[in-house]
């Protein structure tokens, strides 16, 4: 996850200099949250690992990336594209992570009742996620740039019960992974468009 | 007088003796015999070289054989006795062979055949569990039966250890007939045709069991049924050495299993870029609920409650379920466990009953691992915890008594009622005064409280229980009050 240092301007620091335009300062609010956003991630992995038990979180243990509906890793050659080409598969991404977010936080809800913390993280990124999914859709509008529109309501990721808890536990931390490479990818492109950032 | 050559007298069923011998050498083909036994009845067969005979008695029976044509020899005479006789039992057959996988559990089912008997005779069966990858025994256990003139289906349920996906299980049984009365040889039935079971093939990498719940401390096998090379396997952090079993299927043995968090302990099989596992759930069974305790706050509902006794370590689905019964009505309710979040309030509420008072509960607390009960027989006009009077309310009678009254919501007109009264009276001691009174439909009460200071601001607060007493409710609001002054006197 890289983070670009120091290229954004803090509008608290100076925001009476030049008048940010409505959109600058949309892409600004926007750009915030997908950096609050990202260190709740952080957060929330941790936490997620940290209930799973061994080997989860353990140096080495690194299950496949297995495939989930409707949400691919960024692919590698996502920071060549136009920054409107890669927020909208930003858009796209974070409006199919609720629902994913969901079936994990129901998984859990059986798995560990009693971890409140966790269940409550999983329901706000779920809400957050779609706030943000929503954010950058209204930006993409504002730039002229005709946004996928939200995907197939498909049904959530194949793990469910019949799969087993392990394979279940796994795609938790999967999804708990993509949401937090989604979030870092999103704050990163949007960091492009920020007042001050690389034109 | 000899004994034919290698006569051989086998008996399967105690019925007929199956009698055979060795045909002495140069005998041509399609030799036959007459062969007369010496007992009642001086009875005479003809036949070859093997005799069916009625079974004789014990003793010895004088046996003439006489060769009639094809046979170089004479007359020769020989001893028979039920000694010599050997019983063996047919060959069992095993009727059905089924397993359910869930639960690791093979189910034997064999028709022991015992019309052909003619008597009650004990029976011994063997039964063999054989693993397919060198057909190595992993269960023998003997299952003893009476024969009892009628043809019995029998069932044997087996429940292996390791998960019957993991390799294709065999199975056979024999059996050895202990007849008392019988006193030739008795021997083992030949093994019947191996039955077996196996896990449907597939392509795809499983781990067994899934998702099993087992007692903590027990051991449990675990396997992963695949066609790629397993490099390793752990249980949490700890890695297990490979037992290989059929093909590229390996298992693990984990002994002595601890208790689970609750999300249960991972067992993962590294194949080269993938990972493959299944959740061991390790807990315990429900402890007996303690501090079984019902009662009323209004006589209209019961409630109990209960602390669990020791965890068990399993949760959500896995957790514990509680079902209250009542037995006098019959009527139970059911709470289950997965719903309590971290503060323990375990408790069920009961329809209080008209015209009944008695109720004899009884709290039975399941699991996958076990089940217990608590019970507890009450009298429910005997266990009222009445809640907190409100609307407490003063009027002024004169300058030293006023009516207190207030609000105690509950069914309480078949039984007494016990309040007390605090009165505070400003820089100085409470005073306590108690009233009984019988309980009302309409829930508010009302009582006099005299003797007071006219003029002067009190401070009153209601609290009840019943008679018998059984606990009191809190202490209601203060109600502050300025008595009427005293009307002065002529």
């Amino acid at each position: 996850m890289s983070r670009r240092e120091g290229s954004l301007e803090d509008p608290q620091a100076d925001s009476s200099a030049s008048p940010l335009t409505h959109l600058e300062a949309k892409i600004q609010q926007t750009h915030s949250l997908a950096r609050l956003l990202t260190k709740y991630a952080e957060q929330l992995l941790q936490e997620y690992v940290q209930h799973q038990g061994d080997p989860f979180g353990l140096p080495g243990f690194s299950p496949p990336r297995l495939p989930v509906a409707d949400l691919s890793d960024p692919a590698p050659g996502h920071a060549d594209l136009p920054v409107q080409e890669r927020l909208r598969l930003d858009a796209a991404a974070l409006a199919a992570l609720p629902q994913l977010l969901d079936v994990v936080r129901r998984l859990q809800a059986e798995l560990n009742p009693r971890a409140l913390r966790l269940l409550r993280r999983l329901e706000d990124a779920a809400r957050q996620v779609r706030a943000l999914g929503a954010a950058v859709e209204a930006l993409l509008g504002a730039l002229g740039a005709e946004s996928r529109g939200p995907g197939p309501e498909h049904a959530a990721a194949a793990a469910t019960d019949s799969a087993g808890v392990f394979p279940a536990k796994v795609l938790g931390f999967r999804v708990c992974g993509l949401y937090l490479e989604w979030v870092s990818r999103t704050e990163v492109d949007l960091g492009q468009l920020a007042p001050g950032g690389p034109a | 007088k000899r004994t034919l050559p290698d006569l051989k007298c086998v008996t399967n069923n105690l019925q007929v003796w199956n009698c055979s011998w060795r045909v002495p050498s140069g005998t041509g083909r399609g030799a036959a015999y007459e062969v007369c036994i010496e007992n009642r009845s001086h009875s005479c067969y003809q036949l070859e070289k093997d005799i069916k005979i009625p079974p004789l008695l014990p003793g010895d029976y004088e046996i003439t054989v006489n060769p009639l044509y094809g046979f170089g020899s004479s007359k020769s005479k020989f001893i028979l006795n039920e000694k010599n006789v050997s019983l063996i039992p047919e060959t069992p057959e095993i009727l059905n062979l089924s397993a359910d996988f869930s639960t690791s559990t093979l189910h034997l089912k064999w028709n022991d055949k015992g019309s052909v008997f003619p008597h009650y005779s004990n029976v011994i069966w063997e039964i063999k569990v054989l693993h397919k990858k060198n057909m190595e025994i992993v269960k023998l256990v003997t299952y003893s039966t009476t024969l009892n003139g009628k043809d019995t289906v029998h069932h044997w349920n087996w429940t292996s250890d390791m998960p019957l996906e993991c390799a294709i299980h065999y199975v056979g049984i024999r059996c050895y007939i202990d007849d008392p009365q019988f006193s030739g040889r008795k021997e083992w039935s030949n093994w019947s045709l191996l039955k077996n079971i196996s896990w449907p093939p597939d392509s795809q990498t499983e781990v067994f069991p899934q998702d099993r719940v087992v007692l903590a401390g027990s051991d449990i096998t675990v396997c992963c049924v695949t066609q790629e090379r397993v490099l390793s396997a752990q249980i949490g952090s700890t890695h297990c050495p490979l037992i290989h079993l059929d093909g590229e299927n390996v298992a693990i043995k984990i002994r002595n299993i601890s208790a689970s968090a609750s999300s249960g302990t991972n067992v993962v099989f590294s194949v080269e870029d993938n990972i493959f596992g299944t959740v061991v759930f390790a807990g315990y069974p429900p402890d007996i609920p303690q501090k079984l305790n019902c009662e009323t706050y209004d006589l209209k509902e019961i409630i109990c409650t209960w602390n669990p006794g020791r965890p068990t370590s399993l949760e959500g689905p896995r957790s514990t379920s509680y079902t209250l019964f009542e037995s006098f009505s019959g009527k139970y309710n059911r709470f289950s466990g997965n719903k309590v979040s971290t503060n323990e309030s375990y408790q069920l509420f009961f329809q209080i009953l008209s015209n009944q008072e008695i109720y004899n509960f009884t709290l039975n607390a399941q699991n996958l691992l076990g089940q217990t009960e608590s019970t507890l027989l009450i009298n429910v006009t005997e266990k009222v915890h009445p809640r907190i009077p409100t609307s407490v309310k003063v009027k002024d009678i004169n300058s030293t008594a006023v009516t207190l009254s207030w609000h105690l919501p509950g069914n309480f007109t078949k039984i007494k009622l016990l309040c007390q009264i605090k009165i505070n009276k400003t820089n100085s001691e409470h005073e306590l005064r108690s009233v009984t009174m019988r309980g009302v439909e309409s829930s508010n009460y009302l009582t006099t409280v005299d003797k007071l200071n006219p003029y002067t601001i009190y401070t009153f607060r209601i609290r009840c229980s019943t008679d018998p007493f059984w606990k009191w409710s809190k202490w209601s609001k203060e109600k502050q009050y300025l008595t009427k002054e005293a009307i002065p006197s002529k």
